[in-house]
């Protein structure tokens, strides 16, 4: 996951959201065709420091008849910190992955007017539920629930991965790799290469990757961060999946990679689909959709690839916060996660060897 | 002060902030605190037993992959991954030497950082 660094956002015009509210009142108003509407509300989601979520409570009047409703409104964060797509962008992708059919909030509007809080952004449907990775592989009050979820979670993403190159909504993507996991490794390689310090499993994992290296598919729209943690489950139903700015096009085998990789299973390491249910369920709704061959060679390759890669995120994240860049204790910790990563690497590629 | 009294009032300090004052807090802070606390036991644990997990690393190191002629201590981690991108360790034995010593040495990094997640390679 390569940052790349936006534009900073010239911070004089930057209004906060809560400043704004006739102005994005007026703006829902005009897109909407209502005559009227009012943003009762807005709570600041937690999000992170990139971009920057708010739940609005509104209510919109139309042909005389008044309906209450709840968005949520992205933005980037006023900071203007590294992003590595643009909320226009951001947008488009979700659009064509709701056009596809993926279970995603529903795109409403995208605004470039900076008039209204001195940056882009765009409304989104809300979604009730919730995305805790804690919560969703700890609570037992839904276990009746785990396969039908888990085959929800596969026909979704098997739905993104219906999406191939080109599509002209999204020409912003850069080109595919002719064989992705190559280009994954050589990046890795060449980020490596800046660094000061030596990640020695992690050049283990790449020499092994490389060693194992999968025939390529065809490339696909792949979301890159599709783990628990960034879907919303409301009373055991997948409710929409969350976070596509690192959307791209690649290998479809690596989001389920990723999926699956241990890391990601929060408090059940055993369940491997995302610990929440079974890894059977989620291909049997994967498979539901578009067909896919998987064998246990290629889902461990993948599944490396998913620890080299998160590793790679938190030694971006640590350098970040080591150059000065950001102190924020959060990046500092990131770096203590690399020997877990690097554990898991390690047991992988020696299971295999 | 010694490291080991630094240790010591690092964890009493971790240990104020949550049965004392964690309870006390916002919701929306606690996320925060927890974050704290964990920053203040790795920092014990770095106190405590940092210097003796790096020293046993480089003997690690030195026993498996030796030294470069002129050096004592163990072949440089660069030449290392030089020697692996290589294909040095491609041919099984010397594949699973590296992977064993690699593993010793994580679990040294894994003691300071996060020793509740060591496990041996059957519980994979």
């Amino acid at each position: 996951m390569n940052y790349q660094k936006n534009q900073a956002l010239p911070n004089s015009s930057v209004t906060d959201v809560p400043g704004a509210i006739k102005k994005i009142a007026d703006y829902i108003s005009r897109v909407s065709t209502s005559d009227n509407v009012t943003i009762h509300s807005v709570r600041n989601l937690a999000g992170g420091a990139i971009q920057e979520n708010w739940l609005l409570d509104l209510e919109l009047i139309q042909c005389g008849r008044a309906r209450k409703t709840h968005m949520v409104l992205r933005t980037d964060s006023p900071s203007g910190v590294e992003a590595s797509m643009s909320r226009a962008q951001e947008y488009s992708v979700l659009s064509c992955a709701y056009q596809a059919g993926v279970k995603v909030p529903e795109p409403l509007w995208f605004c470039a007017d900076l008039s209204l809080i001195g940056r882009p952004f765009f409304l989104m449907e809300a979604l009730e539920g919730t995305a805790s990775g804690k919560q969703l592989t700890d609570d037992t009050s839904f276990e009746f629930a785990r396969p039908a979820l888990c085959r929800e979670l596969g026909s979704s993403l098997a739905r993104l991965h219906t999406i191939h190159p080109p599509q002209s909504e999204l020409e912003f993507l850069p080109a595919p790799a002719e064989n992705h996991a190559k280009a994954c490794i050589d990046s890795y390689r060449s980020y490596l290469d800046t660094l000061k310090t030596t990640f020695l499993p992690i050049e283990w994992g790449l020499r092994w990757c490389e060693l194992n290296l999968p025939n390529a598919l065809p490339p696909s729209l792949i979301h890159r961060d599709y783990r628990t943690g960034n879907y919303m489950v409301h009373e055991g139903r997948l409710n929409g999946i969350l976070d596509w700015e690192f959307a791209a096009w690649g290998d479809p085998r690596e989001d389920i990679g990723w999926f699956t990789a241990r890391c990601w299973r929060f408090s059940r390491p055993d369940r491997e689909a995302g610990g929440v249910g079974d890894l059977q369920d989620f291909l049997d709704g994967y498979n539901a959709i578009t067909p896919l061959t998987l064998s246990e060679n290629d889902l461990r390759f993948w599944q490396v690839m998913a620890h080299i890669r998160w590793a790679i995120i938190a030694i971006q994240q640590t350098e970040r916060y080591l150059s000065g860049g950001e102190d924020k204790l959060e990046l500092a910790l990131t770096g203590h996660i690399v020997p877990q990563l690097e554990q898991e690497i390690l047991i992988l590629t020696g299971e295999a060897a | 002060m010694t490291s080991s009294t630094t240790a010591q009032l690092l964890l009493t300090a971790r240990k104020e902030l949550l049965k004392e004052l964690l309870h006390k807090l916002p919701d929306d802070c606690h996320y925060q605190a927890l974050m704290i606390a964990n920053a203040m036991q790795i920092a014990a644990r770095e106190c405590l037993d940092g210097e003796s997990a790096r020293t046993d690393t480089e003997r690690l190191k030195l026993e498996s992959f030796g030294a470069e002629p002129g050096n004592t201590g163990p072949v440089p981690d660069k030449n290392m991954a030089r020697a692996i991108r290589n294909g040095e360790f491609d041919q099984s034995a010397r594949r699973q030497s590296l992977i064993r010593t690699l593993l010793m040495v994580n679990r040294n990094a894994l003691s300071i950082s996060s020793p509740k997640f060591i496990r041996s390679p059957k519980q994979a």
